[in-house]
């Protein structure tokens, strides 16, 4: 039974837009004649192939078509709960794409998880669409995600990197957690390494958000400790940083404001708001110290939605990681969040992003240091905010 | 004297008023609090029975949080019930002129979100400010402003026309009679006050109490100003708890246990002062008062103290956002080759600030309408001493509801409406506009409800009894002997009910359907964009409207209303 319905599940995903990779390899006269069966051949080889990696709990209605979804969609929509500038562009072009009616609640990552974890015993969400992976793998722990779903499409080396093992949820772009937003009149030469922030030229000049407050921070910190070698080594980093004068800021606009007036030379923040206000103001740049830590925008699918319902939020996911979905991800909000490394191969970030090759990035495992989150972020409160 | 009033009210009546409260306050309320001991019976931990969460909100940071709460509300209490007392006197009993721009500015303090207020001190105080632009200096009041200074100022400001609500109403009703007998048999400026005051109990301590309810609950404040001074309050332990992944329901629902024991605490020692008094003085013999004759160094310095309150409660935060909004970027280097008026040119032409003021402005709309007849209703029932037990109870629940922040009311409506069997009985609550508005209406009405107590308190029988002497029928008595005299303050409790509905935000992020955006979350969603100028332009806007509505409502019912009302109610607000 599982390879006809793979194969019709796999049909249904690709026959909207085909892989613009494989269409351009092809000389278009040939297109026509080749691409039917070549298609049923990567059908074939896809289904083979994963056979193996398709898990007992992806169990969704494999073999619904888009139409029959479509069709379910007026009685079961997909509700999808998210806090992407883009999210509400790519939901209407969804719907348009598929007939799929969607419904899209876009809110900050905070309220939406409250509302995740209040709706416990009865959950009212299909499809949870966030920058950072910490609060899936904690979902994943209780158990409320679907696994062993992957779409298609082939992804960059750092795309792969942050797939996790159970496939409980689906990276789709990576901003940086942390990066170095300065202004060049008053910071000519930006720091090169996070250790520069302890000497005498910073001293009172770096500011960050609070990682209890603000959802992108906690990744930044995580990976510090990652990068200093340990969450003991981490934490004497930070007090360091203290000593030396950091200021906390509740938020990207706080912070960022306060390097704005000049109270900072420094500013660590995300790196897609930093270059949303370089936008506004030339003078502020954005520099990534060795080492900065990537934040994925992460879409989980509800363990416990209605099997339509998880059909409807695969089909989506599917059609993000498709050419015409990665196209409204970066055009959706063009000074925030659309400012990301596309991870599916073959798509390049807006041009104010440098190469991601020139950018030395590390990533964090979300399954260690997301349960970690709380009582950190307690630390942090207690002995670095204060 | 026992009040007929009360028996007017069909018995009908009270039940459905009961059976309100119970489904939009106490059941949501009760199921969020039950989270800090029981986590289980909402899948929100292992045990079924545990006082964990309370060691949790008790400890650390958070003992300190509590703490700090208590005292800086206790604090902003006393300073708006002076500031109030003073105002109440000078406006009610002076011959100052000038009123109605006072009482718009006094609802301009109120229908301002508090993180406005906060904000908006800390841009006026921030580098590159205004004032650095004019070449002060202002580190040494940064500094004072970011602690606990700062936010019990903050919250006092907010809180003061709660206090004047409750104290205006109160002085304008006590008529002459009172400081007339006093005068007459001798007795000194000094005594004078000493006899007026503790007639003026009731609203005092009404002012007390509801200052310190809405300073406990605090949000605004709380994220804003709190938060950067890195000042621990409890709002904010409830805030981190909230925010943090896996979500600490158990602990922020221990938290607003301490909370309400707070308000418990603060009631118990109003009924202890005020036991067994009554404190009615609007009869139907009540004479207006004369205004007292200023001397003019006195109006100078009270017309000094009132420019400086407004100046600092509603001048700086104007200012600040303002001047945000006119700003490019982050609004952080004030000059005037930077100012530009671009976000408002770029708003007026989107779609994104329409759709969300009219879908605010109805739910608004709604909820005051509604609230204003249910609010009525309960604070006459909370005014009449004669409600024994039930009246006490509601009493209880009303304040205590006012110190549990919008957020954990809203947490407490997705547990007690999303149910499954509540699903399985095909009742679809949860994510529709219904709740929504069940919601607003749960955080606007322990707030009407208090604010229409004072000027039932003052209603003295004798005027009912009057007109059913006369003649009249119960409504009739009541159309004519009381409606007159509350008419204007159910008015202001409806325009209450709507500014707050129109700004809230808790309740929004967490009830509002899945199509609809209320304003709150539209300004908040573009204040955490890059777009700050905008942000700060749509709220701005948005109490622009909200100002213009309240005028035009005053004036409305200026030219409505028969001329006896306004002469029956003197100056009042």
């Amino acid at each position: 039974m599982q390879l006809p319905n793979k194969i019709s599940r796999n049909f249904v995903g690709q026959s909207k837009s085909i892989d613009p990779v494989l269409e351009k390899s092809i000389p278009s006269k040939y297109k026509k004649l080749f691409l039917p069966s070549l298609m049923g051949f990567s059908l074939l080889l896809s289904a083979c192939g994963s056979t193996s990696s398709a898990s007992s709990t992806s169990t969704t209605s494999k073999n619904i078509s888009t139409a029959s979804l479509a069709k379910a969609s007026s009685s079961t929509p997909l509700v999808i709960y998210a806090a992407e500038g883009y999210d509400k562009a790519e939901g209407a072009a969804f719907q348009k794409a598929t007939g799929i009616k969607t419904e899209v609640v876009d809110r900050s990552t905070g309220p939406l998880l409250a509302k995740i974890q209040a709706e416990k015993n009865n959950p009212q969400w299909g499809l949870l669409w966030v920058d950072g992976a910490e609060a899936f793998a904690a979902l994943d722990t209780q158990h409320m995600l679907v696994r062993g779903f992957e779409p298609q499409g082939s992804l960059n080396k750092l795309g792969k990197l942050v797939v996790p093992k159970d496939k409980s949820y689906v990276p789709t772009g990576l901003t940086v957690a942390g990066a170095v937003v300065y202004n060049v009149k008053t910071l000519p030469t930006p720091p090169t390494n996070w250790n520069q922030l302890l000497t005498p030229s910073y001293k009172g000049a770096v500011g960050m958000n609070n990682p209890a407050v603000s959802g992108p921070t906690y990744p930044f910190v995580a990976g510090m400790m990652k990068y200093q070698g340990g969450e003991k080594k981490g934490k004497t980093y930070f007090e360091k940083l203290k000593a030396n004068g950091l200021q906390i800021f509740r938020t990207n606009k706080v912070t960022l404001h306060a390097l704005e007036s000049g109270q900072l030379k420094v500013a660590i923040v995300q790196n897609s708001a930093g270059l949303g206000a370089s936008f506004k103001d030339p003078n502020l740049k954005v520099a990534y110290p060795s080492k900065v830590t990537v934040l994925p925008s992460v879409i989980g699918i509800d363990a416990h939605a209605s099997k339509i319902q998880q059909a409807e939020a695969e089909r989506f996911a599917q059609f993000v990681y498709s050419t015409q979905g990665q196209k409204v991800m970066l055009s959706g909000d063009p000074h925030g969040d659309s400012l990301f490394y596309p991870i599916r191969k073959g798509i390049s970030p807006h041009k104010v992003l440098p190469s991601l090759a020139s950018v030395p990035t590390q990533a964090t495992n979300p399954y260690k240091w997301g349960p970690r989150e709380s009582s950190i972020d307690n630390w942090f409160s207690n002995n670095i905010v204060q | 004297m026992k009040r007929i009033v009360l028996q007017n009210l069909p018995s009908i009546g009270l039940l459905i008023i009961g059976l309100i409260l119970v489904a939009i306050l106490l059941l949501p309320a009760t199921s969020f609090l039950v989270v800090g001991i029981s986590p289980k019976i909402f899948d929100q931990g292992s045990s079924w029975f545990t006082f964990n969460k309370f060691a949790q909100a008790l400890g650390g940071n958070a003992a300190v949080g509590l703490a700090d709460s208590f005292w800086v509300s206790a604090l902003a209490a006393i300073v708006a019930v002076s500031i109030a007392l003073a105002m109440s006197w000078l406006f009610q009993r002076s011959d100052l002129g000038s009123q109605g721009i006072y009482t718009i500015l006094i609802w301009a303090i109120l229908l301002s979100p508090s993180y406005l207020v906060a904000d908006g001190w800390q841009r006026l105080l921030a580098r590159n400010s205004i004032l650095t632009v004019i070449g002060l200096d202002p580190s040494f009041l940064r500094h004072l402003l970011l602690g606990p200074f700062g936010v019990t100022m903050v919250l006092a400001f907010k809180g003061f026309p709660f206090a004047y609500l409750a104290i205006a109403v109160a002085v304008a009703g006590l008529g002459r009679e009172f400081e007339d007998a006093a005068r007459v048999h001798g007795a000194s400026r000094l005594q004078v006050v000493r006899i007026v005051v503790p007639i003026l109990l009731p609203a005092l301590f009404s002012g007390l109490v509801i200052v310190f309810a809405e300073s406990l609950s605090d949000f605004g404040v709380a994220a804003t100003l709190a938060s950067d001074a890195h000042f621990p309050i409890a709002t904010y332990t409830l805030y981190e708890a909230i925010s943090s992944f896996p979500v600490n329901f158990g602990m922020a629902a221990a938290v607003g246990w301490l909370l309400m024991g707070g308000v418990v605490l603060a009631l118990f020692s109003q009924a202890r002062a005020l036991k067994g008094k009554s404190f009615a003085v609007l009869s139907g013999r009540t004479r207006p008062s004369v205004p007292v004759k200023l001397s003019f160094p006195t109006r100078i310095a009270a017309l000094s103290f009132l420019v400086v309150f407004f100046g600092l409660a509603l001048g700086v935060p104007v200012l600040g956002a303002f001047t945000a909004s006119l700003l490019p970027n982050f609004g952080s280097n004030l000059s005037w080759s930077n100012i530009t008026f671009n976000s408002y040119k770029e708003l007026l032409h989107a779609t994104k600030l329409f759709d969300p003021i009219i879908f605010s402005a109805e739910m608004a709309l709604v909820t005051a309408t509604i609230g204003v007849v249910v609010g009525a209703v309960v604070g006459h029932l909370l005014a009449s001493r004669r409600s024994g037990i039930l009246g006490k109870g509601l009493d209880l629940l009303l304040l205590t509801a006012v110190a549990l922040p919008g957020i954990v009311l809203g947490a407490g409506y997705i547990f007690a409406y999303n149910l499954p069997f509540m699903n399985n009985l095909g009742i679809n609550l949860y994510g529709t506009v219904a709740l929504l508005e069940m919601a607003y209406l749960a955080g606007a009405l322990p707030s009407i409800a208090r604010v229409l107590v004072g000027p039932f308190a003052q209603i003295q029988n004798s005027l009912l009894l009057a007109a059913r002497v006369h003649g009249a029928g119960s409504f009739r008595s009541w159309r004519k002997g009381v409606l007159p005299i509350i008419a204007r303050s159910l008015l202001w409790s409806w325009l209450l009910t709507f500014s707050t509905v129109f700004f809230e935000l808790p309740i929004s992020e967490l009830l509002s359907p899945a199509n609809k955006t209320p304003l709150s979350i539209a300004i908040i969603t573009e204040l955490n964009k890059s777009s700050y100028a905008q942000g700060t332009a749509m709220a701005v806007i948005a109490i622009l409207i909200v100002l213009l509505l309240i005028v035009t409502v005053l004036t409305f019912f200026k030219i409505i209303t028969p001329k006896g009302w306004t002469k029956i109610q003197g100056q009042l607000m």
